[in-house]
């Protein structure tokens, strides 16, 4: 299903699916990481420290004391795509956000000339699919937007954004877990926690394949819910 | 706590617990951490017969200037590192890297600069005694992910260690 397999420095693998960003071509890499993740966790693949899927690629990267690429890409190569799947895998969320945070949304309005409660009708209709987790933990790249409200990045990103901050661009949404620098355009915040520290065996709540839909609240749930 | 520890009197530039790194999480966002010099890392475990994955302090450039406050401890500090010993009676020994060194209590280590390169590290025997976060103890600044809340080392923190004191060990095999 790959159309490329190539390394990436001595101890790293990259999967080319194509350039293209979309659901389908997106979906193969996610069945692809499961499939590598299960097979490292049960042990059949000693050595490999990270599978980390994006748009259209997956990296593997192993350590060269314990296997190396070729075990790797003999194994990549025999992979029959038509015998994966990831539905077992894949949950839905419904993600609570309150757009009286949103900072952006008076400009975004102007811009593309759509009425500021049209904007937020759009964004709470749309059901989010997660392409991936990455950037800072637990932070999800999501899609897709109606291309009415596809905007380019900030001309000057800003450099620094709340946490739970909800942006869009593009065709993209997503949530800043952390405070953190950004680009995006905000136009609300949630007070779920993505990513929690003090929890060892799952501390993040979004998974690469995941289905999101935002809840909108008001101000007073929002700070009901934060101080939860 | 009853364990021994250092109070830090200067803190240095970017000074970390590191060990080998936190994997299987980069799908979720988690970059890997670490030390950025694994040899030094080894041979600094190595020195003071700790388990290879045991954590260590990594510092830039200018490290930290440490006070043995409680108990003894045996220490090494790997890289290409200046750094002096203050002896409780104001003797200092000019450090050399790559070897250990026995520190008593009172007595300070000042990690003043590394040479020609960025790194160093420090271990001491028996390793620190850290929390884990999914089974490394790798400071990730930006995400507050592992021990002193995922934040570099600070003025007055205390950097405790795994081993009690050597004396009470022996006394309580001898009672």
């Amino acid at each position: 299903m790959f159309k490329k397999l190539s390394n990436i420095g001595d101890c790293g693998i990259v999967c080319d699916f194509g350039d293209e960003v979309n659901q389908k071509i997106n979906s193969n890499v996610i069945k692809l990481f499961h499939h590598v993740r299960k097979q490292v966790l049960k042990g059949n693949l000693k050595g490999i420290l990270n599978y980390t899927p994006s748009y259209n690629k997956l990296i593997i990267n192993f350590d060269l004391q314990k296997i190396n690429s070729s075990t790797i890409i003999d194994f990549l190569e025999s992979v029959d795509f038509s015998q994966l799947s990831f539905s077992q895998n894949k949950k839905e969320w419904e993600i609570p956000i309150c757009y009286d945070f949103a900072m952006d949304l008076k400009n975004i309005s102007k811009t593309l000339k759509i009425d500021e409660n049209e904007i937020i009708n759009i964004h709470l209709k749309t059901i989010f699919f997660i392409y991936m987790v990455g950037f800072i933990p637990g932070h999800p790249f999501m899609g897709d937007l109606d291309s009415k409200l596809f905007l380019n990045r900030l001309k000057t990103p800003r450099v620094k954004i709340q946490a739970g901050s909800v942006g869009i661009v593009e065709k993209f949404c997503n949530i800043y877990p952390y405070e953190s620098p950004g680009g995006w355009h905000i136009i609300g915040r949630t007070p779920t926690k993505l990513f929690n520290t003090k929890d060892n065996s799952n501390p993040c709540l979004l998974s690469p394949g995941d289905i999101v839909k935002f809840k909108s609240i008001s101000k007073k749930e929002f700070e009901n819910l934060n101080n939860e | 706590m009853n364990n021994n520890f250092f109070e830090v009197l200067r803190p240095g530039i970017n000074t970390t617990y590191q060990d080998k790194g936190r994997f299987h999480m980069q799908h979720l966002g988690v970059a890997p951490s670490g030390c950025m010099d694994q040899k030094s890392y080894l041979i600094a475990n190595k020195i003071v017969s700790n388990q290879n994955q045991e954590g260590v302090l990594e510092f830039a450039y200018q490290g930290p200037l440490l006070k043995l406050t409680k108990g003894k401890t045996k220490f090494s500090i790997t890289g290409n590192v200046i750094f002096k010993i203050i002896k409780s009676n104001n003797e200092t020994i000019n450090g050399e890297c790559n070897r250990s060194y026995d520190l008593d209590e009172k007595d300070q280590l000042d990690i003043l600069a590394t040479k020609d390169s960025v790194y160093g590290y420090l271990a001491v025997e028996g390793g620190f005694a850290v929390t884990p976060f999914c089974n490394s103890i790798s400071t990730l600044s930006r995400a507050n992910i592992g021990p002193n809340n995922g934040k570099k080392i600070n003025l007055k923190d205390k950097v405790f260690f795994k081993k009690e004191d050597n004396k009470k060990i022996i006394f309580q095999l001898m009672f």
